[in-house]
């Protein structure tokens, strides 16, 4: 499923408010759905309440009825469904939800056939053992401890029939993660079951081969034989972890083994982190927030089946150092490359990973309602964008997208403006054919190129020594 | 910031209901937004003045195909549009000349009485959105009103051509100097993104000085001033 269009009457802050999420004309993906979609805009403009919104839309639609309320007065939201094959349109008015077919199953045939299919219906035949949306908070919960209770409270390993798993998470059902709600446990378990098995596994493999060494030779190699198979059909699913997420670790010096190295319980629930090239291994308390922020979105990305899923991170810049933060959005479309995802974020080093038709930005207009500013003028074709990101310096970034009025701080731009004031003077002495006093040239350019070092102003660029 | 010349209105049924309110000398309706009967006219006819251009950064608001005089009927811009035509906002200059209720003063307005002269054609220019909503309800000094008899950008400014910033023009009193210099700032003449396309209109203009540019005339005139 991807969102390709949003049309709010009434809701929080926005009124008579259009989204078009298709890419522009004169692009390889002209009309269809974008695949990011990146929300700026100053506090209180409505970015995080846009991806609530998609949340409601996309989980109420969807016929899990959860979030839709009377503050909705009427939102509709066209969704497509893979290859554009069947089409549908969700509204919410007045807390109340329809989803219904803007285009007939043209091709698309269900088995048995069957024409007049409700569009909930549809969506479940779409998304049988896939999983529809997956959400991450601004302030996810991280805190392991508070996730993984104390292994009296519950067994180790979690399947999904167990029955304390949400309704929502029900194999038979539309499937949705929410971070941000109280089955965070639930949901971390369904996320490593594989891993929690093949650790269980390996486990007693190891056990059953501290029992047998007293057995008869072949015995041992029989069973060594039969582990061998099984770790053949049974791939280990933390080598597909490492490969994927070590190459983003490995900048905060750490790494995901794909060895199991059991120590205590704990082993067994979550991932083992340790010290790059090397076998300390850093315990979840130890964990900087960065490291907790990257594994606990990167693992869900990875692990959960997001070819048909639409992805929300409100704020994917939390604890993350610039540097990381330039990388991110490829590393987590890397991660769920079939999955549309819809960020809200404050960083221009994240707003510069997307493309000018993928930014939506909000401002509040004359009369403080929310209004989207466009990047392009006259038709919405590739060729009318005014401004790229991706090509802008960071400091640029910052004032043509970010509204920032200066470069800098106010001091940087007192001091810009004594340097201007600097230049427009000594082409003056230099005008003045050696009328001016030497001494004071001296002083002033002295006074010039100390200025124009404190700002980084590169001088040689447009000055010749003396 | 370029010299404007108003006088020449278009939009004359607007003048004479102005014109009409001065005589009487009568409160001006208070101004909301765009709900005036001739909000289009104002900002179309005020666009057209000023070449398309912001008043005070001279950054291009509209295409000038929709300013010629062909667009105008007895007083009136005729030509369909919607907000999609300009990127700019209608400004008061001096905002003291607006309705206030009391309950509406802030800080800034201390003893500062408010007229009831929402509707002034002298107190209006068409500039960029940010510069705006940055201006807001800041003070002005009258020293650089753009379309003023006296003004003139070449006496009052200098441009220095490696930063691309307006300076107020060294020849004048310290006084006068420490006045524009805060001017520049109230109006954002050297706000970093103004500072970044006029850099680039202006190396343009070196580098292909074939092409026209209608952006940035003032500092453009700087320049060639200043190459000769």
């Amino acid at each position: 499923m991807k969102v390709s269009h949003i049309e709010i009457q009434s809701y929080l802050q926005f009124k008579d408010f259009s989204l078009d999420l298709t890419y522009p004309k004169g692009h390889e993906k002209q009309g269809q759905p974008l695949d990011k979609v990146c929300f700026i805009g100053q506090s209180g403009t409505g970015k995080t309440s846009l991806l609530n919104l998609i949340k409601t839309i996309i989980i109420d639609g969807s016929h899990i009825g959860k979030f839709a309320n009377e503050s909705m007065h009427k939102v509709t939201a066209d969704i497509v469904l893979g290859n554009n094959r069947a089409n549908g349109r969700i509204t919410i008015e007045n807390g109340n939800v329809k989803s219904e077919f803007i285009q007939k199953l043209n091709k698309y045939t269900l088995t048995p056939p069957k024409i007049e299919i409700e569009y909930f219906q549809f969506l479940n035949s779409q998304y049988q053992n896939q999983n529809i949306l997956v959400s991450f908070p601004a302030e996810m919960n991280t805190n392991l401890q508070s996730i993984f209770k104390p292994k009296t409270e519950r067994g180790i390993v979690v399947s999904s029939n167990e029955t304390n798993i949400p309704s929502s998470l029900n194999e038979n059902s539309l499937k949705y993660f929410d971070f941000e709600q109280s089955n965070i446990e639930s949901v971390w378990n369904i996320i490593l079951d594989d891993i929690q098995k093949y650790k269980v596994a390996q486990l007693g493999f190891n056990n059953e081969l501290s029992n047998r060494l007293n057995s008869k030779a072949i015995e041992i190699e029989t069973f060594l034989k039969d582990f061998q198979a099984w770790k053949a059909k049974n791939p280990n699913p933390l080598k597909e972890l490492a490969d994927k997420l070590n190459p983003m670790l490995n900048r905060f010096f750490l790494e995901i083994k794909p060895e199991f190295d059991f120590k205590t319980a704990d082993d067994l629930r979550f991932i083992q982190i340790y010290q790059k090239d090397g076998n300390q291994e850093i315990p979840n308390s130890g964990w900087s927030t960065g490291t907790k922020q990257l594994i606990m979105t990167a693992t869900p990305l990875l692990k959960l089946n997001t070819d048909k899923s639409v992805i929300l991170i409100d704020e994917p810049e939390r604890s993350f150092y610039p540097d990381i933060q330039k990388d991110l959005m490829g590393f987590y479309r890397h991660l769920a490359p079939k999955a549309q995802f819809f960020v809200a974020t404050h960083s221009p080093i994240i707003a510069a990973s997307f493309d000018p038709w993928e930014i939506i930005e909000l401002k509040f207009n004359e009369k403080g309602n929310i209004t989207q500013e466009l990047y392009f003028q006259g038709e919405h074709h590739v060729d009318n964008y005014r401004v790229h990101p991706k090509y802008l310096r960071w400091d640029a970034i910052l004032t043509q997208l970010f509204d920032l009025e200066q470069d800098g701080m106010p001091d940087r731009q007192t001091k810009l403006q004594e340097l201007a004031e600097m230049d427009v003077q000594l082409r003056k002495m230099k005008k003045a054919n050696g009328k001016a006093n030497q001494a004071e040239v001296n002083a002033l350019w002295k006074r010039f190129k100390e200025t124009a070092v404190l700002l980084d102003w590169k001088i040689q660029d447009y000055y010749e020594e003396n | 910031m370029k010299k404007i010349n108003k006088k020449q209105q278009l939009s004359t049924v607007y003048k004479k209901w102005e014109n009409d309110l001065e005589e009487k000398n009568t409160d001006h309706p208070k101004y909301i937004s765009s709900k005036g009967e001739y909000y289009i006219d104002i900002v179309m006819d005020l666009l057209r003045c000023q070449n398309g251009l912001c008043a005070y950064t001279e950054v291009q608001l509209c295409p000038i195909e929709f300013l010629t005089d062909n667009k105008w009927v007895k007083g009136r811009y005729k030509e369909n549009i919607d907000g999609k035509v300009h990127n700019g906002q209608l400004e008061h200059f001096d905002e003291s000349l607006k309705w206030k209720e009391k309950s509406e003063k802030t800080t800034t307005d201390n003893n500062v009485i408010h007229q009831k002269k929402d509707w002034l054609w002298s107190n209006f220019f068409m500039v960029d959105s940010d510069t705006n909503n940055r201006k807001s309800t800041k003070a002005v000094d009258y020293i650089v009103k753009p379309d003023l008899d006296n003004y003139d950008p070449f006496i009052l400014f200098d441009y220095s051509l490696i930063t691309h910033m307006f300076t107020p023009n060294t020849d004048l009193t310290k006084t006068e100097q420490n006045r524009i210099r805060a001017m520049i700032e109230v109006l954002g003449i050297n706000f970093s993104n103004v500072v970044d396309k006029r850099r680039q209109v202006l190396t343009r203009t070196v580098n292909y000085p074939l092409i026209s540019e209608i952006q940035f005339p003032t500092a453009v005139e700087f320049y060639k001033k200043n190459s000769i």
